[in-house]
């Protein structure tokens, strides 16, 4: 008996829990489909509602622009992200060299530092580079040593046989790691893409330092523009909303156990 | 493997090894030398000596947001290690049904959206009239709260919506350390009798040491550089009760062209996070090394 | 399959290098230079920066892309338009300017000009102009700054003005306030509780004192302060002047509005304009808000058709005053071509382009050749009030000093602190950056 009210106790904890993480995200996309003129409007007629703040969206505030910004923004960063980790991570883990341990050391150092602090320098690099304004100055400074310290701590994991027999096999360097260490780190690559497009999708204050022209905006930036810009229609804000929020979510609901796993193998570090 | 110098090591390292040098390194230093120079980008920098350091004890608005930081941090911190630990408890304490998938899966969604988002959604859920959460407030009979309206209320907000953020992932890193307890141990206390509390502080708690430590270092990082939140919800209003550290060294690079001072209050952050996860480190962890 | 997947690895980094190259210098449409217009006639670039200032329905973009075509024309150049959002106007400028991707024309207000002054980024325009553009402009007298001409006025308007809500009025059988004390009354007259539930739901005035820029000074503490004989700052520009008995006087009634008659709503201090307008004002639930008249036309007579508003230009204290914007197109000293730009501007200016541009603002014209187009509401607007009409001040490190000065306002609001201190600390604040 005593079990079973604390069940109900807990569950009802939970509802609640729930209703108030889940709440906000239907109000957001039951709102985008209206033309709301008040912040906060609880009437939700559904034979009022229609697509015309997408079709404006679409339209006038040019998202479908800001939209493959996004999209190949991201993609270049969890492309180069991937490999460049991987590619460190074999090497610290498994190549013996003068200053590997040193290195590591100052990469794994650099994780410590508040992104502000580098902001403003690499702000002045990328204008000596003449790179405001483009896609490259938006991905590569998202590459960082977070994903050398992951791939790293899954390739110690290799047995250091398989890879001489490799050799002894006449595969070459480049051939055994794109065939044999590749596939076996998997999960972390990943977990490591997942993490790659969570960061680069939601990141805000880089882009807005670094894009200053109009066509080059992100879609997290245009957000925060829609939202900022004198604009009573709330329900263009909330289609806004939505729109930008799709995308990480659809991701979500395929991927949910990797995302799992990705916050599991983060945690490694502890 | 032999012991001698493997070349190719290098060619591994080579290209995320310029990107870090390039963006994280040099950078670092740079900034260290703009911080005691006068620097607006587009004319040639001026030496200044300590001149931005010795500024930053008499700017109220950057006193203030230093600090709004800690307090921030201070409350965010422990509110969100303490939440998730629970409702990872609670979670793996019921059986594994679509139900408890639901609950979890729902909790985590927070976590893949923008801070942009959190904080237009949020300012809807705090609006003083009729905003998500006064209406339920009003509907157990609360009065309303002017929740952006005053210091104190102002910082309070900007926390929920943090922890509301932030928890849903925490509470997975939980979930997964709490898996990896061996169930002998708890099967051990039931043999002994023990409470599900006394299981909870003797077996539950000690176990999760490692992850509460990632918890706890992590969570600081996040808070210390909160920015993006504070910048939609309230922009550091109302007066200066939110105005964050990140927001001072916005401000003064990007509103007030004045990069050296921004620089210096950059190492500020830099150094109070150095000290505090020096302090965590000390606390929380025994002799185990950082990897 | 893996061999398929590496070789995509493999043809991705390659291409993403070569964007890396090629995407140094921006589109290639942005560089036509490069392209096969370069030995036949050269079309020359030109940048225009803007705010926004239409609607959902009519652009910035389009309005002006209509206006350049025949200047595009006439000089065989290509005019490429961007409308800066006023959140990071001042932020945008800077970063664009400073990585060389800054505009030939761009617009200012008063508080922006110092810093890019100091900086040598804008170009003084006393030698590009003709006697007949002196004689054609009204304002350019605004666009002088420490001593030379800087800007070239192109919105001189959008006053600050008190709408009132006339079914209020008439329900409380009042005249349109003319001084401080009428305007107090009403208030208090038409805070009440209209349905009866004990719980106040009409407002005497809304001020959106939760806004997060400075710039809502302008509606919520600039036409106070000059009513009541105050200054902001002393005519140099080099002290701070708000510290007066008249700065004091304002603040104390503002903050007795709010604290002790509680005419407005406690929630102001979280809420910005926008939420302002459409939660009270426009609801009929305010009988008071200062607003711009360039919103009265897009929201109120627009989405608001039933509302029933008048106006009063400005209350009188020891004086009339309210806040217009003085607005500039400025040429940046990076424009590779300084007459083409200056014709450019003064294209812009002309009162042809004016009257397209003033069909999406309702501005009244700048110069002498364009008439009066704008809403007939504020047509004896500018010639009554004209002396009332007050415009800022350029003056050095304006963002920290405006920006502390709004914050400590703020802190006054929440009744946290005095008006006597929240001034002094502001005034001290001030003087010290004005000092360096």
């Amino acid at each position: 008996m005593k079990k079973k009210i604390i069940s109900i106790v807990i569950n009802c904890f939970f509802v609640l829990l729930v209703a108030g993480t889940l709440v906000p995200f239907i109000y957001m996309v039951l709102t985008s489909f209206k033309q709301s003129y008040v912040t906060i409007d609880y009437s939700m007629d559904i034979t009022k509602f229609n697509l015309k703040n997408y079709i404006t969206i679409f339209r006038n505030y040019h998202f479908v622009l800001y939209f493959s910004n996004s999209v190949i923004v991201v993609f270049f960063a969890c492309i180069l992200n991937g490999l460049f980790s991987s590619m460190a991570g074999f090497g610290f883990a498994k190549k013996r060299f003068a200053g590997r341990d040193q290195i590591f050391f100052i990469f794994l150092m650099t994780l410590m530092v508040p992104a502000q602090v580098t902001m403003i320098p690499v702000f002045v690099i990328m204008k000596k580079l003449q790179w405001i304004n483009t896609y490259q100055a938006l991905f590569l400074p998202i590459i960082n040593a977070f994903g050398v310290f992951l791939m790293r701590q899954f390739m110690l994991n290799i047995p250091d046989e398989l890879l001489e027999a490799a050799k002894i096999d006449g595969s070459s360097e480049f051939r055994t790691f794109t065939h044999i260490v590749l596939p076996m780190t998997k999960p972390a690559l990943l977990s490591l893409t997942i993490f790659t497009f969570i960061t680069c999708w939601n990141d805000f204050l880089w882009p807005l330092v670094i894009i200053t022209e109009g066509n080059m905006n992100t879609l997290t930036l245009a957000l925060s523009k829609l939202h900022g810009n004198y604009s009573t229609n709330y329900g263009l804000v909330m289609a806004g909303a939505t729109l930008s929020f799709l995308p990480p979510f659809i991701l979500y609901m395929v991927l949910q156990k990797k995302f799992v796993q990705g916050v599991t193998l983060s945690g490694m570090k502890g | 493997m032999s012991k001698k110098t493997d070349y190719s090591g290098y060619v591994y390292i080579f290209p995320i090894l310029i990107l870090i040098s390039i963006f994280y390194i040099i950078p670092i230093f740079m900034s260290f030398f703009y911080s005691f120079q006068k620097f607006n980008v587009i004319q040639p920098p001026e030496f200044l000596g300590l001149f931005n350091y010795k500024r930053l004890g008499s700017d109220p608005v950057f006193l203030a947001s230093l600090k709004n930081t800690l307090v921030y941090t201070a409350i965010v911190v422990p509110v969100q290690t303490v939440l998730s630990m629970l409702l990872a408890v609670l979670i793996t304490s019921r059986k594994r049904n679509i139900w408890t998938n639901f609950v979890r899966n729902s909790l985590f969604v927070p976590v893949i959206t923008s801070m942009i988002l959190v904080g237009i959604i949020w300012r809807v859920v705090l609006n003083p009239n009729m905003g998500l959460l006064n209406h339920a407030l009003s509907s157990i009979g609360i009065t309303k709260i002017n929740w952006l309206g005053s210091n104190a209320t102002a910082m309070i907000s900007v926390c929920m919506a943090a922890v509301w953020k932030n928890v849903g992932y925490f509470m997975v890193l939980y979930i997964a350390a709490i898996m990896d307890i061996p169930k002998s141990y708890y099967e051990a206390a039931m043999v002994d009798g023990a409470s599900a509390t006394q299981k909870f502080f003797n077996i539950t708690l000690p176990m999760l040491k490692p992850a509460t430590y990632f918890v706890v270092v992590l969570g600081t990082i996040w808070s210390f550089q909160v920015f993006d939140l504070v910048y939609t919800l309230t922009g550091g209003g109302p007066g200066v009760a939110t105005v964050t550290l990140v927001m001072s060294i916005y401000n003064s690079a990007f509103r007030e062209y004045n990069m050296g001072y921004a620089a210096a209050i950059s190492y500020v952050l830099f150094a109070i996070s150095v000290i505090i996860s020096v302090i965590q480190t000390k606390c929380l962890k025994d002799n185990e090394s950082i990897y | 399959m893996r061999k398929m997947v590496i070789g995509l690895l493999i043809c991705i980094l390659a291409v993403s290098l070569l964007a890396g190259c090629g995407g140094q210098k921006g589109d290639v449409s942005q560089n036509p230079q490069q392209g096969e217009k370069q030995d036949s006639q050269k079309v020359k670039e030109m940048q225009v920066w803007l705010p926004p200032f239409g609607t959902e329905d009519m652009m910035d973009q389009e309005v002006w892309e209509d206006i350049f075509k025949k200047f595009e024309q006439e000089n065989n150049v290509k005019i490429t338009l961007q409308i800066v959002p006023w959140n990071n106007y001042e932020d945008k400028y800077l970063t664009g300017i400073s990585a060389g991707q800054g505009p030939d024309v761009g617009y200012m207000y008063a508080e922006m000009f110092p810093s890019f002054i100091d900086m040598g980024t804008v170009q003084p325009l006393d030698e590009y102009l003709t006697q007949e553009d002196r004689e054609n402009y009204y304002y350019l007298d605004k666009g002088i700054i420490f001593g030379k001409q800087y800007g070239l006025p192109i919105v001189v308007g959008n006053p600050r003005i008190l709408c009132y809500n006339q079914d209020i009025l008439d329900e409380i059988g009042a005249e349109p306030p003319a001084t401080w004390e009428d305007f107090k009354n009403i208030a208090i007259k038409a805070t009440k509780d209209t349905d009866g539930d004990g719980e106040i739901d009409r407002y005497g005035y809304v001020a959106a004192w939760g806004s997060k820029a400075y710039g809502a000074m302008n509606e919520m503490f600039y036409p106070w302060l000059w009513q009541a004989g105050g200054e902001l700052f002393n005519e140099e520009g080099t002290k701070a002047a708000f510290n007066s008995e008249a700065g004091l006087k304002a603040l104390t009634f503002l903050q007795d509005l709010l604290l002790t008659h509680k005419v407005m709503p406690e929630s102001v201090i979280a809420q910005d304009e926008s939420e302002i307008l459409t939660n009270y004002f426009a609801q009929g639930k305010a009988a008071f808000v200062i607003v711009d008249t360039r919103k009265t036309a897009n929201i109120f007579d627009k989405q608001y058709p039933d509302l029933n508003w008048g106006y009063v230009t400005s209350l009188k204290d020891v004086q009339k005053g309210t806040f217009v914007a003085a607005d500039q197109l400025v040429m940046l000293s990076d424009a590779p071509d300084y007459e083409l730009t200056m014709s450019l501007m003064r294209y812009m200016t002309s009162a042809e382009s004016m009257e397209k541009f003033h069909k999406m603002s309702p501005w009244p014209p700048i110069a002498r050749d364009e008439q009066y187009n704008g809403n007939p509401k504020f047509t004896t607007l500018y010639e009554n009030d004209y002396d009332a009409l007050k415009n800022l001040k350029p003056v050095k490190n304006g963002y920290k000093i405006y920006d502390y000065l709004y914050k400590q306002l703020q802190v006054v609001m929440m009744g946290e602190t005095t008006p006597e201190k929240a001034l002094q600390e502001a005034e001290k604040y001030a003087n010290d950056l004005l000092n360096q």
